[in-house]
């Protein structure tokens, strides 16, 4: 007895059992049965027709796409939906609503569609002289600068077409920080006698002739400026050239 | 056409017009199929086994290859299927194989010469089990399924040298795996492997 002919006895099989082997055939009749043309003619369904199961290899195939399928909405879904308290605060659809309804908010920058409205508040020192007697002075002033501008060109460009200075305020030039000179003019003969320049409004002051961010970007840039201008020092006005601006687009 | 002299071929193309023709393919083959089968998994599990490995070869006898005469390697290579899915289903082999019935002294320490086919059945289905899959086909097929090597190089679509050097790598296996230690009266211990004195130096293509 070799070793395949004693695990085969110890493993053994039992003896034939022929009620098990008609059963088997049993099976295979009824699929000839089914195989076998009809009276009426029909001919007979195919054999994958008869509610066969796939063959192993597709229904692998299949299993691996719906696998496949799955993890690809799951990945699309952690990404789409917002997340639970462990992700990110905020889920990328919902940036990208937010950052869609801020866009339609947006008006299109062109040509003639309206005008740029810039309105400046700055505070500067300023100096006068007369020239005939030889005295001068130095002030300070806020002064409000509204400008208006239309014809807004394709490149951001716009020409003013109405520009106001209003002071607001003016003080004396004692009130200027220590190491602050004034700025004292010269003029000329030609000129008018009594003159006054006004430096400083530029500092903060932003032209936003050449800006061609969307308004409301603009105002962020402007409240910030702002915010800066009093976290520096509190109150703008103890400071050379602070100031603020504010801008804003409208129709018309 | 008569089955008594067609080949296995000759009937399966014949039972494509006539399927009453493939009775004689049943016939000729579903007893080795059976014992193979049971010998794998057990009695119940290898008959639904040997009866699904039919039904499956003739609905699928349009695809058989006729230029093998003989449907035997055909029909152990759908049966070998049929039976890894099975196991596959009982999530794995080893859980199917400890599910069969055990002798309740089978893991005693005796010899295995002295066992009997009853006892030593359970010890050689866990051994099996624990042989990697590809030393595990070629030698259920040859061991169990009486296959010969060529055979089984055709269920297995390896060649005939595999088939032999993975027989050999997994009788050496089985051999370490089912050694076991049989308590001597004096109380040493003696080491008896179950085939070395029934290993063959015969060769198992003798079969074919």
């Amino acid at each position: 007895m070799d070793e395949f002919e004693r695990i085969r006895e110890a493993l053994g099989a039992p003896e034939a059992d022929d009620a098990a082997k008609a059963r088997a055939w049993a099976r295979i009749q009824r699929e000839i049965t089914m195989e076998q043309p009809s009276p009426t003619g029909a001919a007979p369904a195919p054999v994958s027709e008869r509610g066969r199961r796939p063959p192993l290899r597709r229904r692998h195939a299949v299993l691996l796409g719906i696998a496949a399928a799955i993890a690809f909405i799951a990945i699309v879904l952690q990404v789409v939906l917002p997340s639970g308290s462990g992700g990110p605060a905020v889920s990328a659809a919902a940036e990208l609503r937010r950052l869609a309804d801020l866009a339609a908010t947006i008006q299109p920058v062109g040509p003639g569609t309206g005008y740029l409205y810039t309105d400046v508040e700055s505070e500067g020192i300023g100096s006068g002289e007369d020239v005939t007697s030889g005295l001068s002075w130095d002030f300070l002033a806020r002064l409000r600068i509204t400008r208006r501008s239309n014809q807004m060109g394709p490149s951001g460009t716009a020409t003013a077409s109405n520009l106001q200075v209003r002071a607001i305020w003016t003080g004396r030039a004692r009130d200027l920080p220590r190491g602050v000179a004034p700025v004292r003019s010269g003029g000329t003969a030609q000129g008018d006698p009594r003159r006054s320049r006004h430096r400083g409004a530029s500092r903060t002051a932003r032209d936003l002739h050449g800006d061609r961010r969307p308004p409301r970007a603009a105002e962020h840039a402007v409240r910030r400026s702002t915010r800066s201008a009093r976290a520096r020092g509190g109150n703008p006005r103890d400071h050379v050239g602070s100031g603020h601006h504010r801008s804003a687009r409208a129709s018309g | 056409m008569s089955g008594a002299d067609a080949t296995d071929a000759e009937l399966i193309r014949h039972s494509l017009e006539d399927p009453e023709e493939f009775r004689e393919i049943f016939e000729r083959h579903y007893e080795s199929v059976r014992r193979f089968a049971q010998r794998v998994v057990g009695r119940d599990a290898g008959e639904e086994i040997a009866a699904q490995t039919f039904l499956i070869a003739f609905q699928r006898r349009s695809t058989y290859d006729v230029g093998y005469p003989s449907a035997r390697s055909w029909l152990f290579g759908i049966a070998y299927n049929v039976v890894r899915h099975q196991l596959r289903a009982a999530r794995s082999e080893h859980d199917l194989l400890a599910r069969l019935p055990k002798e309740p002294d089978a893991t005693d320490p005796i010899a295995v010469e002295t066992l009997d086919a009853a006892r030593l059945a359970p010890i050689l289905r866990q051994a099996l089990s624990e042989l990697r899959e590809e030393q595990r086909s070629p030698f259920v097929l040859v061991a169990l399924g009486e296959l010969t090597y060529r055979e089984t190089a055709d269920v297995l679509a390896i060649p005939v040298g595999s088939v032999r050097s993975r027989i050999h790598r997994a009788r050496a296996t089985l051999r370490e795996l089912l050694t076991v230690v049989r308590e001597t009266p004096d109380g040493g211990d003696a080491e008896i492997a179950p085939g070395t004195d029934v290993t063959t130096t015969e060769d198992p293509d003798r079969h074919g």
